[in-house]
């Protein structure tokens, strides 16, 4: 009997144990298998943003870059006590300022009355964007409070801090370290919003380069499960062709230019014709990058962000070059063909005057261009004719994109015969700047063709681009050919003349530059040119024997004097005597002992 | 008549109830130690995952930290800073007449600036995880012992 017990008791262990041992073998390679709930938490998809490259000037100096803030949420799943929650929040307050009781509350009553766990908010993001520093004084103070309570003496004084749940990460946003200093050539990133594309300038034209590849991936909080998280390169970081101390000299000339002369707004730009580099372009007004949402009202009409590229206006006198450029390439003229100033030519309906409404008699071209003389230049359009005038137009990229890789740029179409507002007096009056409008970059690119040699070089502001560690320099590229050398020669020297004779405001000690004043009346809708309202212009290049650089220099609406060689010359020079310094070219006198010595 | 004597004989049935319960105890054991053994690899596999999470962190964080420091060392050494700095250090703008100009030799003007070089990518396309960390114990028997020619693609 005792055996029989003793054999059906070791029966029960065995069979027990063994349905114990064969659950647990079971419950494993389930797990094994399908995974379980209990051991492997939930997986989640993170969207991981590669920092987004960087903005260097020439020299290699940071015009935009990036910083660390923090998001701060909480993992509703983690909070377990009312006391819990009630310390988040206090805690929050006390170092962010901020009351996120209702944000919680209002989710955990959400969750309460939403009966599918998949559509419950676990993470619940408080905040985005706070400063480092609000986190350091976090950290600092739960560590302080941590002391605290591991000190006999203040531990009993001091509830425990239970934060579960609470979490901050860091992620990086853009900023732009120079403030406004060029502004209007970076363009800016919505940086509160990380899926908004940029705005202007580079940042919208290389905002694919510069983002880099956003990418989701799974994130399993279960070690076992853990993935490599993937090592996303950072976006293709830009050298551009802007010299921040010349850009910085620019905006300065150009803000106290615009203040001095009363004029509603300005710009300027400096290129190496040679390569078609842009060294500064600086736009008035503009605004402090990190703070666009406040700023932004500075720019109320399409176009203003950066009216260098983005404002079309009629440039007058400075489209003279344009124009005798393609007489002397065509053949039309020489710089000895003579014209007799009557002080009037009609050209279709349209009566064309002087500036100063003066006969000015017998003249060559290079009088007809230093007195800037309207009759001359729309007599020498005509006697070019209609389809010549125009097809030199059209090869100096007159009405095109100029292809300067920036957003925003605004093309006004030329109006050429056989238009509906084509008419025969256009030719006339586009002959010197008028009846058509251009941006500063479309004209400034046109006139290179003069100052290098006849070749329009694609005017770019990208030197370099830089991709996982690798720099891809940017060639310089020949865009038109619309003049021969000779004729860019010729011009040069007759303006270089003109500016000598006329004894200029823009000539500059030791320098020798050519150039070419510019004042664009505005015509007013329904009442036509107002004489009060002028564009003053000047284009101009330097050293006149070997151009280095090209200025081109526009202020609107001038109240001091409406007269560009009075108000923008001045600029011009101002401008040059930074640029020979940034530029390191030395006067022309030691320039040519170099030469010489060589 | 030849007899073939057979000795019958039984084990006593506490002896076949300890030889059963023997051999149970036995597989016991031995799954008590496999087991045994494949937790103690998962804790250290766990462990490592768990390193490896922290030392990405660490990273990204660093990375972070990088990005923010360059900015604000750009940020204290912008233009209008340094000029700031220039001008109480008593210097001033040069005029272009003030300028000396000097011939050097082999100069040939400014060159682009060496700036990110250093790829932050690392060059191996190799994953840093071996799978040894990540495969469950099924994976690893499938994979090595059922069909262990699939061992070949990842022998270096």
């Amino acid at each position: 009997m005792n055996h029989d017990n003793f054999f059906i008791r070791v029966r029960v262990i065995q069979v027990v144990i063994a349905v114990i041992a064969a659950v647990i073998v079971a419950q494993m390679v389930r797990i094994m298998i399908t995974g379980s709930d209990l051991v492997s938490p939930d997986t989640r998809f993170e969207t991981i943003y590669p920092e987004r490259g960087k903005i260097y000037d020439r020299n290699g100096n940071v015009l935009a870059g990036n910083r660390v803030v923090y998001e701060i949420s909480v993992n509703l799943n983690s909070v377990n006590t009312n006391q819990n929650q009630d310390q988040i929040i206090q805690t929050l307050f006390n170092v962010v300022g901020k009351d996120y009781s209702e944000k919680i509350l209002s989710a955990q009553a959400y969750n309460a009355g939403q009966p599918d766990p998949d559509k419950r908010i676990y993470y619940l993001v408080l905040d985005d964007f706070i400063d480092p520093e609000k986190i350091n004084y976090l950290e600092g103070y739960l560590q302080e409070y941590a002391e605290k309570r591991q000190d006999k003496k203040t531990a009993r004084k001091l509830p425990a801090l239970n934060l579960n749940g609470l979490e901050w990460w860091p992620h990086l946003v853009r900023t732009y370290p120079e403030s406004s200093l060029a502004s209007n050539v970076i363009g800016f990133v919505a940086f509160n919003d990380r899926t908004s594309p940029a705005y202007y300038g580079i940042e919208e034209e290389y905002d694919d380069l510069l983002k880099g590849n956003v990418q989701t991936i799974e994130i399993s909080d279960d070690p076992n499960k853990m993935k490599e998280i993937p090592d996303i390169p950072p976006g293709g970081s830009l050298i551009l062709t802007i010299d921040r101390q010349l850009q910085k000299s620019v905006e300065n000339i150009l803000d106290n230019a615009v203040r001095s002369t009363g004029s509603q707004s300005g710009v300027i730009i400096v290129e190496d014709p040679r390569t078609g580099e842009i060294l500064a372009m600086a736009s008035n007004p503009r605004m402090d990058l990190n703070n666009y949402a406040d700023e932004l009202a500075k720019f109320p009409e399409m176009g203003s962000f950066n009216r260098a590229i983005g404002v079309p206006y009629e440039p007058g006198s400075v489209f003279k070059v344009i124009t005798m450029a393609s007489a002397l390439d065509s053949g039309t003229v020489t710089p000895s063909t003579t014209f007799n100033d009557t002080g009037s030519i009609t050209i279709g309906s349209t009566v064309i005057r002087n500036w100063n409404g003066g006969a000015w008699g017998l003249q060559d071209m290079q009088g007809c261009m230093q007195h800037s003389l309207n009759v001359c230049l729309s007599w020498i359009a005509q006697k070019m004719d209609v389809e010549l005038f125009y097809q030199s137009l059209t090869n100096f990229g007159i009405g095109k994109s100029s292809n300067i890789d920036l957003a925003g740029e605004i093309i006004y179409p030329l109006s050429y015969p056989g238009d509906t507002y084509w008419s025969l007096s256009n030719l006339g009056t586009n002959s010197f700047g008028q009846g058509l409008a251009t941006t500063p970059i479309q004209m400034i690119t046109a006139v290179s063709a003069v100052a290098n040699g006849g070749k329009i070089m694609t005017p770019h502001i990208v030197k370099a681009t830089i991709q996982d560690g690798v720099t891809y320099e940017y060639t310089p590229q020949v865009m038109l050919t619309p003049i021969s050398e000779e004729t860019a020669k010729t011009l040069t020297e007759m303006l270089a003349k003109s500016l000598e004779l006329e004894a200029s405001n823009a000539l500059v000690e030791d320098y020798n530059v050519a150039g070419k004043t510019g004042t664009g009346e505005i015509a007013i809708p329904g009442q036509g040119y107002v004489t009060e309202l002028t564009n003053a212009s000047f284009v101009g290049w330097g050293p006149a024997d070997d151009p280095q650089f090209l200025v081109y220099v526009w202020l609107e609406k001038p109240t001091s004097d409406r007269w560009g060689s009075i108000v923008a010359s001045p600029v011009f020079a101002d401008v040059v005597r930074q640029v020979v310094i940034y530029m390191n070219i030395p006067p022309d006198d030691i320039r040519m002992q170099l030469y010489a010595n060589e | 008549m030849k007899k073939t004597v057979k000795q019958a004989y039984k084990q006593a049935p506490w002896r076949i109830q300890i030889q059963r319960f023997g051999f149970i105890a036995l597989a016991l054991v031995g799954g008590t130690i496999i087991a045994f053994l494949y937790l103690n690899i998962s804790a250290q596999s766990a462990t490592a995952g768990i390193k490896i999470q922290q030392l990405e962190s660490k990273r990204a964080n660093l990375e972070n930290e990088n990005a923010s420091l360059l900015t604000e060392w750009a940020r204290l050494t912008s233009a209008i800073e340094m000029e700031k700095r220039a001008l109480a250090s008593g210097y001033q703008l040069i005029d272009p007449e003030d300028v000396i100009y000097i011939v050097v030799e082999g100069y040939t003007g400014k060159e682009l600036p060496e700036i990110e070089t250093v790829s932050s990518v690392i060059g191996s396309t190799s994953p840093i995880i071996k799978p040894s960390y990540t495969q469950s114990l099924w994976e690893w028997f499938y994979e090595y012992i059922l069909i262990p020619d699939s061992n070949l693609k990842v022998l270096p």
